[in-house]
């Protein structure tokens, strides 16, 4: 049994290791930062969004991310529900820490002492959670908490309960201990615990079918003995420990996810919240198939940098449905980090079934999504460079599969134009043919004016737009690829302010 | 014991009568790293008779071919299969006869004999079933086949596997209860209720998700019983007295059962599976062995050869290993390479030292094909590095070495002479390197000469040249390329793009459609 709030399928694991790639992504993208924002200091809740962020990047679930989309309309319904589930995990798993943590846990009988302990605490939460389901679920209408509290309903039935509590006290063993042997390898006993052996019949039928039996008794003084003995009973329990032991991690395992879940929730309602104060416009995301390379958006604005700056952010659009490979060239701080930064952190969060700040924002979830950052603080010689990114962009290829998402931000820019160039048509034209969605961020005019020249319809163009006078409106729109280095307007800009031109 | 095919020697290994091995390792194994590669193959076996098999080169071809058929027959997965399972039986035996050894109470000691002997029929019986089934070829396993089935049918060997199934049957059934209150046992016949255990997962199973419970205990539990156990058994042995008196009696009728062909066999499987173990994790990574051909007298040749302890630590770290491939021509004998430091020069020699060493153990050797000489003697000498302040006692101290190496070899011996002089003036190293090659010239032995003397690569038709080719890549790499001609160049920024696998044909190769 588990909460499964997330996926109808599968558990989030916040203790797994992070897909590959994922340390880029929270660098590259500001997502690390954004992530921080949106947890608003709870530790619990930020690895919650980290892990079901970045686990849905690199495995995307549609089936999943609209789960999450209706659990959160229901969350924001009611809330109250969310913290309550959170709230009883985390006391649930608070208690259990404290319960009896021995170092002879080696033991089985310490052991089944611990899981005996534990479990007193997880029956009584089993009936808050009864509790709750009986209060919520008929406002609820998410297959998400609908499946989950009517499960608890069921399962945390009275009789049910009753029964658990009547089989934890046999396990203290009030009557002695009862084995059932026979002789292992070496002549050793192999001993099984049994449950207290129920009379049958009248009190003379039970005296004549017992069976005589041989018996010693250990002498008091007998340490050696005594502990022999207790080493005997270990070996009998031991079984009924493990599995004991075994069904309290299972058990708290439940409670784990339960709080890991709503954590996302609560995290998800945050970050609806810090949208709607933002005054910027947001949407919940039109999913669409891996297959249908949909790209769409209008009014989008980067993520990060809208809590940062407010609605003072600049909002873009494209319609970029099928298109394999987009470039964005134009003038230097001329805003196409940002929006290569924007698409991804929308494409992130609606594969983890959050909302996106934009008017619309309509695609194909992506099998991984990836960026390759030219990385300025790697600066070694220049040679040293160039392979540094090279390989690591060789790291990446062996992630990338038909329908994965690559962002390049100036990739291949630490050789000389004719070189990098070179490399990065070979590079886009064979992720084309693999149906690798690549937006490329480039300075690299030679690459840009081939792909112009090749006439793909596969292939958009888009460029920071620059005004007659050169400022910037930090828009990005399609336009060809232009030869002249915005960079000379920035220089002039800068050696002008110092007065030294 | 009969043996029905008397030309079969009784053994997988020796053809003949196993000559007296070696206890000390031959002098070129330091330099050739071959300390590593036996120290790899008895990792987890400290028994010394395995080193010393490793220390012991055949000197004959007609050993080398018996043991080469009786390896390669013994690497079909059935067969291998069915050599594990008898060795793994026969280690259960060996511990169960120290057990005997040490144990102190008689119940014990008869079940444990019970036990040694239940793992000696095991791995017997096993054994020979498993050879029925398949259609052998090598003179060894054929001989070992019909071996086995002349000792199983033998009335010793049939009572002991009959009584044994009887007495173990005897054992296997006894059932009882043992109740535990306070300091009181009670041991009585009968089976028992419901197990407690069962009930736990019944009741629990609902929250049972990430993983299934996990399985019960092997019984990894102290060797010897303490006093309450035995106590239990003596209890036990009471209620079950016709059980344990025939136990008694089964040790002493059967107290030498094991068959020296069978223990020796264990011996030498170990041998072959150890080595073969060894180099499992190579042909996981792809890399090329074979058998090679030896012979008393031919040409060198290999194809995609490497040093095999290098090749172990670079499939370890995941790490590309290269190959080298050699082709000598008729008369030629002397091997001359030269090229810049860190090309893989070294690792060259220890290569063709481990090729020729190997090849006369029997087994399997590094490389695609290899047709080798059976060398007679590997002989070795390679520069320490160090420099030493006593240049001309260095030099002396040298050419005594050589001076004995070259007394010693004889046309069949491989001597392989790493940088001798290379603390010397160049002069020297040349006159001196001229007269020590043509010296090994008029021997015949077969030479490879590292030298950083030009001159010295075309002092004869039996000499070759090599040259260590350095990529400019990445002039950290160990091993590189020996080559007959230096390698081209190419665009620097495209090569690195090749290197690291980002071509457009890369791409295409490594992400799959």
């Amino acid at each position: 049994m588990r909460p499964r709030l997330l996926s109808p399928s599968r558990d989030l694991l916040p203790k797994a290791e992070l897909p590959w790639g994922s340390e880029d992504l929270l660098r590259d993208l500001e997502l690390a930062a954004l992530l921080e924002e949106m947890a608003g200091g709870d530790a619990q809740i930020l690895a919650s969004l980290r892990q079901a962020v970045l686990s849905s990047a690199a495995e995307p679930d549609l089936q999943a991310a609209s789960y999450r989309q209706a659990v959160l309309e229901d969350a924001r319904r009611c809330p109250e529900l969310i913290t309550s589930l959170y709230d009883l995990a985390n006391q649930v798993i608070a208690a259990e820490r404290k319960t009896f943590h021995s170092v002879f846990t080696e033991y089985p009988s310490a052991r089944l002492h611990a899981a005996l302990e534990a479990m007193d605490i997880f029956v009584g939460a089993f009936g808050e959670l009864r509790g709750l389901a009986d209060r919520y679920l008929d406002r609820l209408q998410s297959e998400g908490l609908c499946r989950f509290l009517a499960s608890c309903t069921q399962e945390f039935s009275e009789s049910y309960l009753a029964e658990l509590k009547a089989l934890l006290a046999e396990l203290a063993f009030p009557a002695g201990l009862f084995l059932a042997a026979e002789l292992g390898t070496g002549g050793y006993g192999r001993y099984r615990a049994r449950k207290r052996p129920r009379p049958q019949g009248n009190w003379l039928q039970r005296k004549l079918a017992k069976s005589p039996g041989l018996s010693f008794s250990i002498d008091e003084r007998d340490e050696g003995g005594a502990n022999a003995l207790s080493e005997l009973r270990d070996r009998g329990i031991e079984r009924s420990a493990t599995l004991l032991s075994h069904y309290q991690d299972q058990v708290l395992a439940f409670f784990t996810a339960l709080r890991d879940e709503s954590a996302f929730y609560l995290g998800a309602l945050r970050w609806q919240r810090l949208l709607e104060e933002s005054g910027a416009p947001s949407c919940t995301p039109l999913l669409r198939p891996v297959a249908e390379r949909a790209l769409s958006f209008t009014d989008l604005r980067d993520a990060y940098l809208l809590l940062r700056l407010r609605a003072g952010t600049v909002p873009n659009a494209l319609a970029g449905d099928g298109a394999l490979l987009v470039t964005i060239t134009g003038a230097n701080q001329g805003g196409k980090s940002t929006f290569l930064r924007s698409v991804g952190l929308a494409q992130l969060l609606m594969q983890a079934g959050l909302p996106v700040p934009a008017t619309s924002f309509s695609a194909s979830l992506a099998q991984g999504v990836f960026s390759h950052f030219r990385r300025e603080e790697d600066a070694e010689m220049r040679r040293g460079k160039f392979d540094e990114e090279v390989a690591r962009f060789s790291q990446i290829v062996d992630h990338l599969a038909p329908g994965s998402m690559l962002l390049c931000n100036e990739s291949f820019a630490a050789t000389n134009e004719r070189e990098g160039s070179l490399i990065a048509l070979q590079v886009v034209h064979a992720l084309s043919e693999r149906r690798v969605r690549v937006l490329f961020v480039t300075h690299l005019y030679e690459f840009a004016r081939q792909l112009w020249a090749e006439h793909d319809p596969g292939v958009l163009f888009l460029r920071a737009e620059r005004g007659a006078e050169g400022q910037r409106s930090y828009r990005i729109r399609p336009g060809e690829p232009l030869s002249t280095s915005f960079g000379r307007d920035l220089y002039e800009r800068i050696f002008a302010v110092q007065g030294t031109g | 014991m009969s043996s029905p095919s008397p030309s079969w020697p009784g053994s997988l290994l020796w053809v003949a009568n196993q000559v007296a091995l070696s206890a000390t390792p031959p002098s070129c194994f330091p330099d050739l790293n071959l300390d590593q590669i036996v120290d790899g193959i008895c990792a987890g076996h400290p028994e010394p008779w395995l080193r010393e098999l490793l220390y012991t080169p055949l000197t004959s071809i007609a050993a080398v071919d018996y043991r080469q058929r009786a390896l390669r027959e013994l690497e079909r997965p059935e067969l291998r299969a069915a050599a594990d399972g008898f060795l793994a039986a026969m280690e259960l035996v060996r511990q169960r006869q120290e057990q005997v050894a040490r144990l102190r109470s008689d119940p014990q000691r008869w079940i444990w004999f019970l036990n040694s002997t239940t793992s000696y029929l095991e791995a017997v019986e096993s054994l020979a079933a498993r050879l029925e089934g398949l259609q052998l070829s090598s003179a060894s396993w054929l001989g070992l086949r019909s071996y086995l089935r002349a000792y199983r049918a033998s009335a010793a060997y049939q009572a002991l596997l009959g009584d044994c199934a009887l007495r173990r049957g005897d054992l296997d059934s006894i059932r009882y209860q043992l109740r535990i209150r306070g300091l009181r046992v009670t041991v009585s016949k009968g089976a028992g209720g419901e197990e407690l255990a069962a009930a736990v997962s019944a009741t629990l199973a609902k929250f049972e998700a990430d993983s299934e419970p996990p399985p019960a205990a092997a019984g990894s539990r102290a060797l010897q019983m303490n006093h309450v156990e035995e106590q239990i058994l003596d209890l036990v042995v009471q209620l079950h007295p016709e059980v344990f008196s025939e136990l008694a009696s089964y040790q002493e009728t059967y107290s030498a059962y094991l068959d020296p062909v069978v223990e020796r066999l264990s011996r030498e499987l170990l041998f072959a599976t150890a080595y073969l173990n060894y180099l499992a994790p190579l042909q996981r990574a792809e890399l090329p062995l074979c058998y090679p051909a030896v012979s008393e007298a031919s040409d060198l040749a290999f194809e995609e050869a490497f040093d095999l302890a290098l090749a172990q630590q670079l499939v370890a770290e995941g790490q590309p290993v290269v190959r080298n491939s050699l082709q000598m021509q008729p008369g030629e004998r002397v091997l001359v390479i030269t090229g810049p430091n860190q090309g893989g020069k070294t690792t060259f020699l220890r290569l063709l030292g481990q090729l020729h060493y190997l090849a006369a153990l029997g087994g399997p050797v590094p490389g695609s094909s290899a047709e080798v000489l059976l060398a007679d003697r590997v002989f070795t000498h390679f520069e320490v590095g160090e420099q030493t302040a006593d240049l001309s006692g260095k030099l002396h101290d040298d050419l005594v070495r050589l001076a004995r190496i070259l007394s010693a070899a004889t046309p069949r011996s491989l001597i392989l002479l790493n940088e001798v002089f290379s603390s010397t003036a160049l002069e020297d190293a040349l006159f001196l390197g001229t007269k020590v090659l043509e010296q090994i010239g008029r021997i015949g032995a077969l030479c490879a000469y590292v030298t950083f003397v030009d001159e010295l690569t075309s002092l004869g038709l039996w000499t070759v040249s090599l040259v260590s080719a350095l990529d400019p890549e990445q002039p950290l790499r160990r091993t590189f390329k020996i080559l007959r001609r230096p390698a081209d160049g190419r665009s620097l920024a495209l090569s690195v793009a090749e290197r690291h696998r980002i071509t457009g044909d890369w791409i295409l190769k490594r992400v799959a459609p």
